[in-house]
């Protein structure tokens, strides 16, 4: 792979600078994507998989922005003092530097886990996007909690032998004012906006074309990503065999998502191209 | 096949395609220790449990959570059978 640009910069937002790196497409790259990550140790795990993807996608003209959410990685602030709505106004700053400070003309969202359904929510104020793609987004927040809880009743269990507690680990995840995730404290105001997300229950209307991946060990897309594809305006899902790389602390592959993302790219920038009009006329501005 | 052995058969599929292991299924042996033999941490059994609710069709209750219950396919297969009635 030939080396690919890359560039710290900071995007301006509420009255913080978010720490980003971008990674150059090119100065004939007109296609751009924003990055956005998934949640607490989601984030740690997926780090390489994400710079190695962003890097792959930039070597083939897509400009590639990625950014730390406020009081996450390097960008400022304490993590306990932000959550979802900070981190949804995040994405969009990012989306706006891109288009605004890059000058990239199309915009896409690629998001993984809780980073997807985020995009979600702000490519629905804004119509920020021209495309996007979600990789295993969180469809049920309160599911998502659940799985939280049970990772850290298997943690316990694990650790604690047999001073271990169901009971307590439980109560605390549900009546604590901040419970730590694998190390992240997690705030009561977080999780009930984690826990309010359904998007079975909000529809989203995000009406540019969208690729929801599934990846798991089958190729068959589970139902809640089949039924949220149909839901959407111009959405399809595809089940990837790829392993969890964002539950993952070692080495895992991630050809497989990597590349179905990057076919699916070409074939999205060939039917703009052979669209209508001949060109991306009818992306968002 | 019996109705226990068909059950430990489908646990074993699970856990070789859950947690992306290089064996066959049936080279896991019903009571050999899964955390021992196969390096199953945390992350592993996590994966197992999720994927035990989904194949199964069973939600599993906080208290059912010990390290007995999932340390063998004869245990997980005791147990998916009393959750399935």
């Amino acid at each position: 792979m030939a080396r690919v640009k890359e560039r710290v910069v900071e995007i301006a937002v509420g009255g913080s600078a978010l720490h980003a790196v971008y990674h150059d497409g090119g100065a004939d790259s007109e296609w751009g994507m924003v990055f956005c990550e998934p949640f607490a140790e989601e984030k740690k795990c997926a780090h390489r998989v994400l710079v190695e993807t962003a890097r792959t996608l930039a070597a083939a003209k897509f400009g590639c922005l990625r950014f730390d959410y406020r009081g996450c990685g390097d960008s400022p602030g304490r993590f306990e003092d932000y959550g979802p709505t900070e981190w949804v106004e995040d994405i969009t700053a990012a989306a706006h530097y891109m288009r605004q400070q890059v000058g990239v003309r199309t915009v896409g969202a690629l998001g993984l886990r809780l980073g997807a359904t985020l995009a979600l929510q702000a490519a629905e104020v804004d119509r920020l996007f021209d495309f996007a793609l979600l990789w295993e987004p969180v469809v049920n927040g309160q599911h998502y909690l659940k799985l939280n809880l049970r990772r850290s009743l298997i943690k316990a269990m694990m650790t604690e032998g047999d001073e271990f507690a169901s009971e307590e680990v439980r109560q605390q995840h549900n009546e604590a004012e901040v419970v730590d995730f694998d190390g992240y404290p997690v705030t009561q105001v977080t999780r009930e906006q984690i826990a309010a997300t359904d998007l079975m229950e909000n529809r989203p209307q995000f009406p540019g074309p969208t690729l929801i991946l599934n990846l798991s060990s089958r190729e068959q897309v589970a139902n809640e990503y089949r039924e949220l594809a149909e839901q959407m305006p111009n959405a399809e899902a595809v089940g990837v065999v790829q392993e969890p790389f964002w539950n993952r602390i070692g080495l895992v592959s991630s050809d497989a998502v990597v590349e179905a993302t990057a076919l699916w790219l070409a074939e999205l920038q060939a039917e703009m191209a052979a669209g209508p009009a001949g060109s991306n006329n009818d992306t968002h501005k | 096949m019996s109705d226990a052995e068909q059950l430990k058969a489908q646990i074993k599929e699970l856990i070789v395609e859950r947690l992306f292991l290089e064996v066959e299924p049936d080279q896991i042996a019903d009571d050999e220790n899964l955390m021992e033999a196969y390096n199953i941490d945390s992350v592993n059994l996590f994966e197992l449990v999720v994927g035990l609710e989904e194949v199964f069709e069973v939600s599993l209750e906080d208290a059912d959570f010990t390290v007995e219950t999932f340390s063998t396919v004869t245990n997980i297969a005791e147990y998916l059978a009393k959750k399935r009635g």
